[in-house]
């Protein structure tokens, strides 16, 4: 038991209507990682968390949370998890110390991680003023500061920077960092913007279209082959070519083709079959990707990268 | 049962500085003081709204007779749907619904916070008509001798107000599971608009009609008060009961 994943789901599918918002998500995230659950708007990853959180009913799949079936019925495991889904949801009538209070009364911990939280986000100044009167980023804040007052052991976080300014975005990943190293505490972090989660996440997942597309350590996206990119002179002949001898190509603009999931040793294959068949080869390189470009060829329609 | 306690007691927290609050407890002030004005300035020594009354049960079966009609359930509506908005306001399920306790008592504690803040306005209601009565006997030489009936009035209010549970739970069910304001007001003010109608009537179906149920249980001679009464408390425990369990099975999408 101390040894599973902080979350694991089997098969998890989640449809509404006929559309499958999330669909067969096998999602593994080890314990006191920080894990960024990456993915363009629409990708599923709110759907992904409301699943988590016991918000929606899965159609298909199971959810296991530090080895624990997670069900419908079973929310006392939810004792283990703090979030924050998208905006942060508070009283704008009630002062912040007022809004975390609540919070602490329904969870039954000492008024003493009240105070605590409000230090953690450094809200302490503001906190006996109402919500109302927050800005943007304060509520943020305050938000995290919910999600962190029953020191869970699982902090779900869908777009924490939002509405955070540099500093409290760099003071942000400081703080996450500092929950996982000292306090062993589980980070799944849901962004759209790889920028803000290659800089804090040791393991990442990336969904697309409800699917997951990648699932692993950071560097081991780094480490996926970018395409081969081929200068030739008739291009669809050279296309029809490759895609015979098995190759995927992808036909660009100005005579240029991508050819995915090529080794070195078939780059000079390549080479070889094209030029056998007569068409001029100009140019052949490999573009070396930034962990950008990797997350958006693993995201474009028709362009999957298959690295999961 | 400590862990139901702990919810009710956030709920309570949460009213501060709400306009919920403030409506229980302004409304029946305002019928209050509106009965008092008319009593105030019209001469005579009988009760305005029962004549041949004593004038003190008169003021306060005046007062009875417009809160039953009008003024609580349209309240019950108006608490009803300000309770639920604290909620639907900036999508706050997701945080609650996300808490590990039972779905059931988060939706329990918000009957009850609807069901206190009616008492509350049931006992300013009292409370009110006490000091009114009190100064029209000081300044009105007729109502001097006249006993004073705050039994009789303790006793129509609060059986107007078991006889709302039935309305206060429809109005709860429809305002908790509709985001907008819209459903739970328009339920609020037709049935408003057909208490009036069906009440003076005198049909039958004004003693089932939830709406009309608190003013049928205040009613001083209403052969029906306890199957108003029992119908309102009991049809309020058992729709409360159906709609928590509904709610608590329904996704937060």
């Amino acid at each position: 038991m101390t040894n599973s994943p902080a979350i694991e789901t089997r098969e998890l599918t989640r449809r509404f209507g006929s559309r499958a918002a999330v669909h067969s998500l096998a999602l593994n995230v080890p314990q006191g990682c920080i894990y960024g659950f990456l993915g363009p708007n629409g990708a599923g990853k709110t759907t992904t968390i409301r699943l988590l959180l016991g918000l929606l009913r899965p159609n298909e799949g199971n959810i296991f949370l530090y080895g624990e079936p997670f069900t419908w019925e079973r929310r006392d495991l939810l004792r283990d998890l703090g979030a924050l889904v998208e905006t942060p949801s508070l009283y704008p009538h009630l002062t912040g110390r007022e809004n975390l209070d609540l919070t602490r009364r329904i969870l039954g911990v000492p008024r003493a991680r009240v105070e605590e939280s409000l230090e953690l986000t450094g809200l302490c100044a503001d906190a006996g003023r109402v919500v109302r009167t927050y800005s943007l980023g304060m509520r943020q804040r305050l938000g995290l500061a919910l999600a962190w007052l029953g020191k869970p052991r699982l902090l779900i976080l869908d777009e924490p920077a939002n509405g955070l300014d540099p500093a409290g975005t760099r003071e942000l990943r400081g703080w996450l960092r500092q929950l996982a190293k000292e306090h062993q505490v589980t980070v799944f972090l849901s962004s759209h913007l790889l920028s803000e989660v290659e800089q804090i996440a040791d393991h990442i997942g990336v969904i697309n279209r409800g699917q997951l597309v990648f699932q692993g350590e950071i560097c081991n996206l780094r480490r996926c082959q970018p395409p081969l990119i081929v200068w030739v002179d008739r291009p669809r002949e050279a296309a029809h070519l490759l895609n015979a001898g098995g190759w995927r190509v992808v036909e660009d603009s100005n005579h240029l083709l991508l050819v995915h999931d090529v080794s070195e040793t078939e780059a000079a294959e390549v080479n070889r079959a094209l030029v056998m068949r007569g068409i001029h080869v100009y140019e052949l390189c490999r573009q070396e990707d930034t962990l950008e470009d990797l997350f958006l060829r693993l995201v474009t329609p028709g362009d999957a990268g298959g690295v999961a | 049962m400590n862990e139901f306690f702990r919810i009710v007691a956030v709920e309570g927290l949460k009213l501060r500085r709400t306009l919920a609050f403030r409506l229980a407890v302004l409304a029946p002030l305002f019928i209050v003081i509106l009965q008092f004005t008319i009593e105030l300035v019209r001469g005579g020594e009988e009760s305005e709204s029962s004549p041949g009354l004593n004038p003190l049960m008169g003021f306060g079966q005046g007062i009875l007779t417009f809160w039953t009609i009008v003024l609580l359930p349209f309240c019950a509506a108006l608490i009803a749907a300000l309770l639920a908005a604290l909620e639907h306001h900036g999508d706050n399920w997701k945080h609650i619904l996300a808490l590990p306790v039972p779905r059931t008592l988060l939706f329990a504690a918000k009957w009850m916070a609807a069901a206190g803040l009616l008492s509350l306005s049931s006992v300013v209601l009292v409370a009110a008509y006490c000091l009114a009565a009190a100064i029209l006997q000081a300044v009105k030489p007729g109502w001097s001798a006249a006993s004073w009936p705050v039994i009789t009035v303790i006793q129509r209010a609060f059986f107007g107000l078991c006889a709302a549970g039935l309305l206060l739970s429809i109005q709860m069910w429809i305002s908790l599971r509709w985001r907008s304001f819209i459903p739970g007001l328009a339920i609020g003010v037709v049935a408003l608009v057909v208490n009036i109608i069906i009440l003076p009537a005198g049909m039958f179906a004004a003693n089932l009609f939830p709406w009309c149920l608190p003013a049928v249980a205040m009613a001083p001679h209403s052969p029906h008060r306890v199957l108003g009464v029992a119908w309102g408390l009991l049809g309020g425990v058992a729709v409360g009961m159906i709609a928590c369990w509904d709610l608590s099975r329904r996704e937060h999408q």
